[in-house]
């Protein structure tokens, strides 16, 4: 019996969300039928044209729009609208549609969505401002940094790179939670997107307290190779944190000079995790020198294979002779895993 | 400018408006649209078009599936926009080598589709 109830209800419950689905999706068709002309006379006259003729007819057509606008439900379909143009457009139509959607008040809703209890319209509400860039919603996401849901704290991060543009990353400074690999993107996407990578003050975040700041710093300058960083950068090598020396190690592979290669070196022979002496010895194949080369074919008792390849094909790129230095200093019959790694570099294949 | 019929195949109806509207000011007033790629085939099949400006990722049929579809089975050489939220390179080369004449990656610029459709048609 009770199984049987159930099973009405969920088979109610799926019609119900059909029904619903279908509603909207033909409100949405009937919205854009009825608005189309406005919406489309108002964004190409506001691009095309100037003058005081315009200008009252563009007012015409913004009050037509916002009469049409009859509720929430339907302002609601309408912001979805312009979030797909905004997305699928550039240029002349950004600052139009950033204009319509406060012009029409649309970011009254998109603040109440924001406060809302649901977290769905919690995230909507925080999305819709990130997209028209409406700064003055800022404390309204910024309030969500600490929120229990990820999927809210993420989106809020998002959203207040778009919106703190004198100051991107701003929030770091109070939160630094659970930042997936595909925020990370986000965020670098966001600062690509927005133009604003430039304007972060990375020296500023690279003497933050939290390590997890400081790694995620280093790596954007890598990705946005700012090499005027690097001099700032390559002070962490010795931080105590080893995400923070991996990151510095990337660094210098990406974008370090000769003058790396001493630290570089001397942080290779100090290091006890592997991950990091490979790191280190990738580095300094690019940094090192004569000095470097000698260093590293002392290194080559390592019984780690990873490790020895790599030195391998360290020397190998400073030197373009690492068969002839080897043989000087070792006898391959009796070092098979290093006559294998030679065996390596001297098939090009293996180079790739 | 002699008149020039133009499809514009793109499932999302707010965009493919706003171009529609965008290449009527620009002087192209008959401009047509299909929602999805099985409409347009049709309606490609039934009509000829001096131009096809397609989104890569439609409903039934692709833009590329289109494309193919024009080049191979129709046998016709009308010139193809394909307009796409992938940049990547593969993308890029597996259309052109389909036999579209122009690819424009979303977000686009609707003045420059206009140039390009212009430059397309020989009118610049």
């Amino acid at each position: 019996m009770l199984m049987a109830t159930a099973a009405i209800g969920v088979v109610i419950l799926i019609g119900v969300l059909k029904v619903r689905k279908k509603h909207r999706y033909e409100s949405e068709k009937s919205l854009l039928k009825v608005i189309e002309k406005d919406l489309n006379n108002y964004l190409i006259s506001s691009t095309e044209n100037e003058g005081l003729k315009w200008k009252s007819v563009h007012h015409y057509q913004l009050n037509e729009i916002k009469a049409k606008l009859e509720n929430n439900f339907l302002k609601g379909i309408f912001i979805g609208h312009l979030i797909s143009l905004r997305k699928n457009l550039y240029g002349e139509f950004d600052e139009v549609l950033e204009d319509l959607y406060e012009l029409l008040g649309l970011h009254e809703l998109s603040i109440k969505k924001a406060n809302s209890r649901r977290m769905a319209s919690v995230v909507r509400g925080i999305h819709e401002l990130s997209q028209f860039e409406y700064k003055s919603g800022y404390h309204h996401v910024l309030q969500h940094l600490g929120h229990s849901s990820q999927i809210v704290r993420q989106e809020t991060q998002v959203a207040l790179l778009n919106l703190s543009a004198g100051s991107p990353l701003f929030f770091l400074k109070t939160s630094w939670k659970d930042l997936s690999g595909w925020h990370i993107l986000s965020l670098h996407h966001t600062l690509l997107r927005t133009g604003l990578a430039h304007r972060v003050q990375y020296d500023y975040w690279l003497r933050n307290p939290n390590w997890e700041v400081r790694a995620f710093i280093i790596d954007m300058c890598v990705f946005f190779r700012l090499v005027a960083h690097m001099d700032n950068i390559r002070g962490h090598l010795f931080s105590d944190e080893y995400q923070v020396q991996a990151a510095v190690l990337r660094a210098v592979t990406e974008m370090g000079d000769d003058r790396d290669a001493p630290g570089v070196y001397k942080f290779l022979v100090n290091t006890d995790r592997q991950d990091l002496k490979i790191l280190s010895i990738n580095a300094l194949a690019k940094v090192g020198g004569p000095d470097e080369v000698e260093g590293l074919l002392t290194l080559l008792e390592t019984d780690h294979s990873d490790t020895l390849l790599a030195t391998v094909m360290a020397i190998e790129e400073i030197s373009g002779n690492a068969e002839e230095l080897i043989r000087k200093s070792y006898d391959l019959q009796s070092h098979i895993h290093l006559a294998t790694s030679l065996a390596h570099i001297k098939e090009p294949l293996n180079n790739s | 400018m002699e008149i020039v019929k133009i499809l514009i195949c793109e499932d999302d109806e707010a965009l493919s408006s706003l171009i529609r509207f965008k290449l009527s000011r620009a002087g192209y007033r008959n401009c047509e649209v299909a929602a999805d790629g099985k409409k347009a085939k049709e309606m490609i099949q039934d009509n000829e078009y001096d131009l096809v400006i397609t989104d890569i990722h439609m409903p039934y049929a692709s833009g590329l599936e289109l494309t193919t579809y024009i080049r191979e089975e129709l046998k016709r050489q009308t010139p193809i926009i394909i307009l796409s939220s992938e940049g990547v390179e593969n993308t890029v080369l597996q259309s052109f080598n389909l036999g579209i004449n122009d690819f424009l990656t979303k977000p686009f610029s609707p003045q420059e589709l206009v140039i390009r459709v212009k430059r397309l048609l020989g009118h610049q």
